[in-house]
């Protein structure tokens, strides 16, 4: 069912959703509706709450950070803090999870996001699994050439050297592809 | 454990979060009245991919932390601080979207942290410089005051004096590798393509300004 509404409406909703859940940060009992309202949410997009449960994991850092609250903070603050995140990230989860990014690129523009970013957006998304795979080609030339034992500052220097030639290359592919928009028939403003 | 910049749900109020928004929208309505062009678009498009992907090149800090590239500052040096502050609206985005680092709602936040005090501080003090000593003052402060920031952000829930100094000497310690890899790759950029560094790019002082408020809206939080 979810997977039939179109992703303007998905957006839509996670938005509302996460607004209700920062706007019920201190009613437990609000926390068990939306956490039902997001497992509905999952089970009519054919999701495994477990794999957003996972994907939710990844605000783990920041509540680890927290912990000191649940010993000095209000009572009910900390355990109000892991409700609301966890909701939250799981409801951006799930909308990653049910929506692809052409997708959501094109919503975002319907919803009046700047058509200049928008198509940054787009063609971030194309090159940048083309640019992390040479990124992943750099890191094991430099492992194979084995420096081991460089000292931090000189670690600095090849990852920094390492990003520069990185951003050569990206520059120099975007010249590439501009040259093939242009002769595609794009015509800038 | 990798130090993570980008603020989550959960952590900021409603109000707070608006707050954050409202900033944002306005800095990227004026990055996008800064004379961004359609030619620009594919070059910041793979910048921004380029961006993401040097994020992957991590390096062990002390005691088995270890911290990742930021790399505003470079986007700074190489498109000037406007464009590049639509590169880092991108890859905020498309890391919220799409990988939950960093919420939605509190989105804005997240990028007062990396377009203002990353990209337009990181492109001011550059364009100040304009040589590698410039560059490593750019990192080191993007790195450092977009984490003092974040934790002066989040004081309602995690208080400043808990946080504050944890992540300021944190920072400055990545700040410092940071600064060492933006000067590095600006050298290198410098030798192999001179015209790679962005030229002179207009309203530097507004670009100033901006910091300016922004920060004073994060001292008052």
């Amino acid at each position: 069912m979810a997977h039939r509404w179109s992703a303007r409406t998905r957006v839509l909703l996670v938005f509302a959703f996460l607004v209700a859940v920062a706007a019920t940060r201190a009613v437990p009992t609000a926390w068990a509706v939306l956490a039902g309202i997001l497992l509905g949410g999952c089970i009519a997009a054919r999701l495994s709450p477990l794999l957003i449960l996972q994907r939710a994991l990844v605000a783990l850092p920041f509540l680890v950070a927290a912990v000191p609250l649940a010993f000095v903070g209000p009572p009910g603050r900390y355990e109000s803090i892991c409700a609301t995140t966890v909701l939250s990230v799981a409801a951006a989860a799930w909308l990653a999870a049910t929506t692809r990014f052409p997708d959501l690129a094109r919503a975002m523009a319907q919803l009046g996001v700047p058509r200049v970013l928008v198509s940054v957006a787009i063609m971030a998304w194309r090159y940048l699994f083309v640019l992390a795979e040479e990124v992943g080609r750099m890191l094991r030339a430099r492992t194979l050439r084995a420096p081991l034992g460089m000292s931090p500052r000189q670690q600095a220097v090849s990852a920094g050297r390492m990003a520069g030639s990185l951003m050569l290359r990206a520059l120099e592919r975007s010249e590439r592809v501009y040259g093939a928009m242009r002769l595609r028939g794009f015509d800038p403003q | 454990m990798i130090l993570a910049l980008h603020l989550p749900d959960g952590f900021l109020s409603l109000e707070r979060a608006a707050l954050g928004w409202l900033q944002a929208a306005l800095v990227i309505a004026i990055a996008l009245r800064m004379g961004v062009s359609d030619r620009q678009i594919p070059r910041m498009g793979v910048i921004a991919a380029a961006v993401f992907a040097a994020q992957c090149i991590a390096f062990p800090i002390v005691g088995g932390t270890s911290a990742h590239l930021l790399g505003a500052a470079l986007a700074a040096i190489i498109l000037g601080p406007w464009a590049a502050v639509l590169v880092l609206t991108v890859v905020v985005g498309i890391e919220a979207t799409l990988l939950q680092d960093g919420g939605l709602l509190a989105m804005g936040w997240n990028l007062v942290n990396m377009a203002v005090f990353g990209a337009l501080l990181g492109g001011v003090v550059f364009s100040a410089l304009r040589n590698a000593p410039g560059a490593f003052v750019a990192g080191f402060l993007t790195a450092e005051m977009g984490a003092i920031a974040a934790a002066q952000e989040m004081g309602q829930t995690i208080p400043t004096s808990v946080s504050l100094p944890v992540m300021a000497v944190s920072h400055a310690v990545v700040g410092l590798v940071e600064g060492c890899a933006t000067a590095a790759a600006f050298l290198l950029l410098l030798r192999a393509r001179p015209d790679a560094v962005c030229a002179n790019a207009p309203g530097q002082r507004l670009a100033a300004l901006i910091v300016i408020a922004c920060g004073l809206v994060v001292a008052l939080l």
